[in-house]
């Protein structure tokens, strides 16, 4: 287990890779500073830089995108009450507060040091679970292929939005995507419509970019936001005062946001958010002086920064081992392994063992190498990133999706098609359709429907081989309370709550 | 009056899978089997979305308009459709070089430092990162042609 640790340590310490893993860092951040553009943008953006790059510089790039894109929500976050990204909102419930204490450079060191911390520790957890879960999954045959398959569609569907109908249909509109194009088994063209250009299928990449990247740069265009934060509301004094910290609390909220993080990252469709706000909640509850939690105590932003990393590469355990993301970031980056020709799962830690661990390290490094880009000199240069006039940004975002697009197959075609995908993300978004289950949906589709295919020819179209082996009857009971989970949660919350309440529900 | 946005929507979804469903029945068996399994359930989750959307219409006290802006909105949708255009008969760059400031411009902005400057910053960044660095292939500029 150590070999290939040590193997892929070298590789992932050439000079490309570093440079790949600050550029995407320094990306990440940017991206996660500005409020609008969030991590997942960023990584569907530069993707398209990365198609001429080998596979582990791309995943280098990315993670940096990630972990930076984690922290850089802090920065509005505590400069202006604005989450950069919406892992960040239990940041500003403390870091706001203390930014007008005028502590907001001890704020932001706080935040950047908890989210180093968290995301190394998870990055740890990753290199030690994804081996042995690897090996495991190993065992698992087409009928339980397509039951963890379905299970992870499920979770991400029901789990990550607010309405578990919205998020299974978004599933579907991914898995009927995934069916374009010419039908491997008979060959026959589906859904193409006698298009030559979708015989081959849609492009992951395409869509991607036009349902992440566009909805943004049309919203920005709308609010027509003229001018950027104003610099005296980012100018912040203060000297470096880290031995003054609260060790003796921030040291056991890292424990728990960490442990929390990690646990609800693994869980398919819970992401960072929900990790943040769980972990802010059992710190405060356990607090001596819970009643200063929201008007500036450190300790908040320690462990809703924590938190918020610690689910980043906990999140690729079950993508990188079984090929069912943890979140839809997770769900991104496993695009970006398909784009470069790898297959997610535990086959993918035998072929390509050095971008599986290169990648774990990747993920080890670019969390530390927050503690340097997180220092105050950076901090004041990316929140100088907030002057920027949002309607500056809008043809700048646009024009980059045309640039990344186009070079991928030199087709104008694939531009138009993200266009259309991009205004199809728009309505979803508006309707408060979650897109990740989309994304999802369209990277399972093809092999849910393969090992649903190879399952009913091994048993000769008997179809009692999806349910009577052990491992795909648990699948199927853990499917059944995911997918039962927002029924019980409404009787319980009834049963609770009582008539007045269920009906504020409903309006929410 | 979100519901009726969602109503709307699911309306939309049942016709389109009806139709799709359909569609898929011209396809051979066994490669028809998976697709109208999925587009079936994605009738019965229109279905459901209309009833909830029905059910919960008496409720909503808030009205959230679909678009931000719909002007802006049709505006920034024209113009990324004719800077597509542009890409593809003028050129990348040439297209780029009237689009990133005219779209600003039509958008309200008008300080002509910063949007020249943003301009040639980022047609820089194009031609280093995916001209020189990366060897990536561009659309020909019009003035390059023949």
């Amino acid at each position: 287990m150590i070999e290939p640790f040590y193997n892929s340590l070298w590789v992932i310490l050439e000079w490309q890779n570093i440079l790949a893993m600050l550029v995407g860092v320094i990306g990440g951040i940017i991206f996660g500073a500005i409020p609008g553009l969030t991590a997942t943008m960023g990584i569907a953006l530069l993707i398209p830089l990365t198609f001429g790059m080998s596979p582990l510089m791309a995943l280098g790039m990315m993670a940096g995108i990630h972990n930076g894109g984690s922290y850089g929500g802090a920065i509005p976050a505590v400069l202006l009450r604005i989450p950069g990204t919406p892992g960040a909102i239990a940041t500003t419930f403390d870091g706001y507060p203390m930014a007008q204490q005028g502590l907001a450079e001890r704020a932001l060191k706080i935040a950047c040091v908890s989210s180093a911390v968290g995301g190394m520790v998870s990055a740890v957890s990753l290199m030690t679970l994804s081996p042995p879960l690897a090996e495991f999954a190993l065992a698992f045959g087409p009928p339980e292929i397509f039951w963890i398959s379905l299970f992870g569609l499920s979770s991400i569907a029901v789990l990550l939005g607010s309405d578990p109908i919205k998020g299974l249909m978004a599933s579907c509109i991914g898995l009927l995507l995934g069916m374009v194009g010419l039908d491997h088994v008979t060959g026959y063209e589906r859904f193409t419509f006698d298009t030559l250009e979708l015989s081959g299928g849609l492009q992951l990449i395409v869509i991607m970019v036009g349902v992440y990247a566009l909805p943004p740069a049309f919203q920005m265009a709308e609010r027509a936001i003229m001018t950027g934060v104003k610099s005296k509301d980012l100018e912040f004094e203060g000297k470096s005062d880290m031995a003054n910290w609260p060790w003796m609390q921030i040291f056991p909220a890292w424990v728990r946001a960490n442990v929390i993080g990690i646990i609800i990252g693994i869980l398919p469709g819970v992401g960072g958010v929900v990790g943040a706000f769980v972990a802010y909640n059992e710190t405060k509850r356990s607090s001596k002086d819970p009643e200063s939690f929201g008007k500036g105590n450190p300790v908040g932003v320690a462990v809703a920064e924590c938190a918020n990393n610690a689910d980043n590469a906990a999140a690729m355990i079950p993508a990188l081992t079984l090929g069912v993301p943890g979140s839809g970031l997770a769900a991104l980056i496993l695009a970006g392994l398909l784009i470069h020709g790898l297959e997610p799962g535990p086959r993918l830690f035998k072929e390509a063992p050095d971008v599986v661990y290169g990648y774990m390290w990747a993920m080890l490094f670019t969390s530390a190498s927050l503690f340097v880009f997180g220092g105050i000199i950076a901090t004041k240069l990316f929140a100088n990133i907030l002057r920027l006039a949002q309607v500056q940004l809008m043809p700048v975002i646009i024009a980059l999706t045309v640039v990344g697009i186009y070079s991928f197959e030199n087709s104008i075609f694939n531009v138009y098609l993200m266009l259309a995908f991009g205004l199809l993300g728009y309505a979803l978004e508006r309707l408060k359709f979650p897109i990740a289950p989309l994304i999802l949906g369209l990277i399972l589709g093809p092999k849910v429907e393969f090992n649903l295919r190879v399952a009913l020819r091994l048993s000769q179209d008997d179809w009692s081989i999806l349910w009577t082996r052990p491992i795909s009857i648990a699948l199927i009971i853990l499917t059944a309370l995911v997918l039962a989970y927002p029924v019980i949660s409404a009787l319980f919350h009834r049963k609770r709550e009582g008539p007045e309440e269920e009906f504020a529900m409903g309006e929410e | 009056m979100f519901q009726n946005h969602d109503r709307v929507a699911s309306v939309i979804f049942l016709i389109a899978t009806t139709f799709l469903y359909y569609h898929a029945g011209s396809f051979p068996e066994e490669a028809a089997f998976y697709p109208r399994m999925v587009i079936a359930l994605m009738v019965i989750l229109s279905v459901l979305m209309f009833v909830k959307s029905w059910l919960k219409s008496g409720r909503s006290r808030t009205f959230e308009p679909f678009f931000i802006h719909q002007g802006r909105f049709i505006l920034s949708t024209l113009m990324a459709l004719g800077y597509i255009a542009g890409v593809q008969y003028l050129g990348y760059y040439s297209a780029s070089l009237i689009f990133i400031p005219a779209a600003a411009w039509a958008l309200g902005y008008r300080n002509r430092f910063v949007m020249a400057g943003t301009t040639v910053c980022y047609l820089l960044f194009i031609f280093v990162v995916f001209d020189q660095l990366f060897d990536r292939p561009l659309t020909q500029e019009f003035f390059l042609r023949h």
